[in-house]
């Protein structure tokens, strides 16, 4: 049992999320004041940078970037289910670990809030949520750091965690009823071919 | 040039480059206080470099996970344009970067050339920005890679936050680029810090080159020399961290110096002279409103930044040139009575016992000014203000 878990676990790629997840919470406990000058007149607080690598490592188990018969497996609910799990769990440690460091409920917000926007695009579209989640986080760190207002904490801080955690539950279960098959009989998300594209050597 | 020209067209680097732009968009429409200095708008875009430099490293490593794929590469290994597969891509992405980082900066020297402002003399930050962009891709597929799978896009903007976030307190500071949100006019960017820097990101380029090309090359290179090399060309961040700068980011500037104008007269940077005219203009105007205030108004002004205040004759008023305030047109009456309500810089300034009183007259002195120059106050000023102007203009510098 113990190795079937284990062996689930490297097939969604935990221990590697667990990994960067780790090295960014230690250096977020090694430096919790450390600010990162931006051009702006508050500099950028280094923790939303190692928060947005944590929400891209704990988004690392819902891609599936595998061999065709992994794929056809990985439709399946129950394998779903366990990926949702293991990026929750990753999410989770994150929160923990670093709760004391994050030191606002915005921060703690945002960073739910982008895990979550993970569950929803890797429900569609696989690993491009990787990128959609960096680039909308990169996005919003600017947005907040360069207005005076910083209109990304004031509308998290409206939000409210407790709205970030349904929003999340939410896109939990998107993540996982979007392997079903449809009415076709068809999976309802097709992955992409991973052949398009590629370029001669 | 074939192979460039693939990776630009199917490379992520374009979804980079759309993103940028967007950024840029929203920087630009939050305020363009820049826009009569052209060094300060390219530091201002500056600062958004270790905002990016995640982005490019995840988009350069996607690239080669998910496009090169691992059987390439495997091909890829035993053919003599093996490192190409390492280059290419990076470049694909880079070239996308600096595309949307051109566009910044074009339009910045546009718009300073529209408002007649003060052109480009820190070239500093083009190569500095350039390098940095450089090194993230480089890194981004160094690590495409290196590690297995879909892990690659993940760890490498994790370890740009993270070399980001532990460099940030080192004269070598990887992923960025001396940023401002204040005026270049006066000061010029220290040369041994852009140079430190420069050389940081250039030795990283080096390192994921030579372990890249233990990778890919055709012929693997032994691992003790390699080892070796990886070491020296990370010697510059190894020394950025042991070594201390004494300057900062940037330094008083050291070009020649203009004088314009008489009662008062204005001097400062030469590259800055119709600036300073226009100033010249407004502070006359100011003075000659204020002929029967009774208040020794300075007749000297010199724009100064930083240390340079310590050389200044004693008869000279220094000022820090802010051009924000003529963005708009003629000085407004708030910064002129600001500039004369600050007749010399006063020790007591710098410390935090006795600088209270000091700014409490300042601000008397600037009230009643102000209130002068838009008509609210005629005639002398009144006894409070004279001996507060008296305090300010007697102080000990």
């Amino acid at each position: 049992m113990t190795g079937l878990v284990w062996i689930a676990a490297r097939a969604y790629r935990v221990p590697a999320a667990a990994g960067v997840v780790a090295a960014l919470v230690v250096i977020a406990q090694l430096a919790p004041r450390s600010t990162i000058p931006v051009g702006s007149p508050v500099p950028l607080r280094a923790l939303w940078f190692l928060a947005l690598g944590c929400a891209l490592a704990s988004c690392l188990p819902l891609i599936g970037v595998l061999g065709h018969l992994e794929i056809a497996a990985l439709q399946l609910r129950v394998c779903r289910a366990g990926r949702a799990l293991a990026s929750a769990a990753l999410a989770v440690l994150t929160v923990v670990c670093t709760d004391a460091f994050f030191g606002s409920a915005a921060l703690t917000t945002w960073f739910i809030a982008l895990c979550g926007l993970g569950n929803l695009v890797a429900a569609r579209w696989d690993e491009h949520a990787l990128l959609v989640t960096l680039g909308v986080g990169v996005l919003s760190i600017l947005a907040d750091h360069l207005d005076f207002d910083a209109p990304v904490s004031q509308a998290l801080a409206a939000i409210g965690l407790l709205l970030g955690l349904l929003w999340y539950a939410a896109t939990c279960v998107t993540f996982v009823l979007g392997g079903l098959p449809d009415s076709a009989g068809e999976p309802r998300l097709r992955y992409p071919s991973r052949r398009r594209g590629s370029p001669e050597p | 040039m074939t192979g460039l020209a693939l990776w630009l067209r199917r490379g992520t680097g374009r979804w980079v480059c759309l993103l940028m732009v967007v950024a840029f968009g929203l920087l630009l429409r939050r305020s363009s206080p820049w826009v009569l200095d052209a060094d300060w708008g390219n530091r201002f875009g500056a600062g958004a470099v270790v905002v990016f430099a995640p982005l490019v490293a995840a988009a350069a490593a996607y690239d080669i996970v998910a496009r090169a794929e691992p059987s390439l590469a495997l091909a890829a290994r035993s053919g003599v344009r093996g490192r190409s597969l390492l280059v290419l891509p990076a470049l694909g992405v880079w070239c996308w970067a600096m595309l949307a980082t051109v566009a910044y900066w074009l339009f910045v020297a546009v718009t300073v050339v529209r408002h007649d402002g003060v052109a480009v003399s820190d070239w500093w930050v083009f190569p500095e920005t350039a390098i940095a962009y450089a090194a993230a891709a480089l890194l981004g597929s160094t690590l495409g890679f290196l590690a297995p799978s879909v892990v690659a896009v993940v760890g490498a903007p994790a370890l740009v936050f993270a070399a980001s976030t532990v460099t940030a307190v080192w004269d070598v500071r990887l992923f960025q680029v001396a940023s401002s949100f204040g005026s270049q006019i006066g000061v010029e960017r220290t040369p041994a810090r852009a140079v430190l820097g420069l050389a940081g990101h250039g030795g990283l380029i080096l390192a994921c080159l030579i372990v890249g090309s233990r990778r890919l090359g055709p012929h693997r290179p032994a691992r003790a020399p390699m080892l070796f090399a990886t070491a020296v060309s990370l010697a510059p961040l190894v020394l950025g961290g042991a070594w201390t700068i004494r300057d900062s980011e940037y330094r008083p500037a050291a070009g020649p110096v203009v004088c314009v104008g008489e009662a008062p007269q204005v001097c400062g940077p030469a590259r800055a002279g119709n600036l300073l005219a226009r100033t010249q203009h407004d502070l006359a105007a100011a003075v000659t409103r204020l002929h029967g205030s009774d208040l020794p108004l300075p007749d000297s002004f010199t724009a100064v930044r930083g240390d340079a205040v310590r050389g200044l004759e004693p008869n000279t008023t220094p000022f820090s040139f802010d051009p924000q305030a003529l963005a708009a047109g003629p000085l407004p009456p708030r910064a002129i009575a600001d500039l004369l309500a600050r007749p010399r810089v006063c020790a007591a300034l710098f410390d935090a016992e006795t600088a209270t009183p000091v700014l409490d007259d300042i601000d008397l002195v600037a009230a009643w000014i102000t209130r002068a120059l838009t008509g609210q106050a005629t005639g002398p000023a009144p006894a409070a203000v004279r001996a507060a102007y008296g305090r300010l203009v007697s102080c000990p510098r």
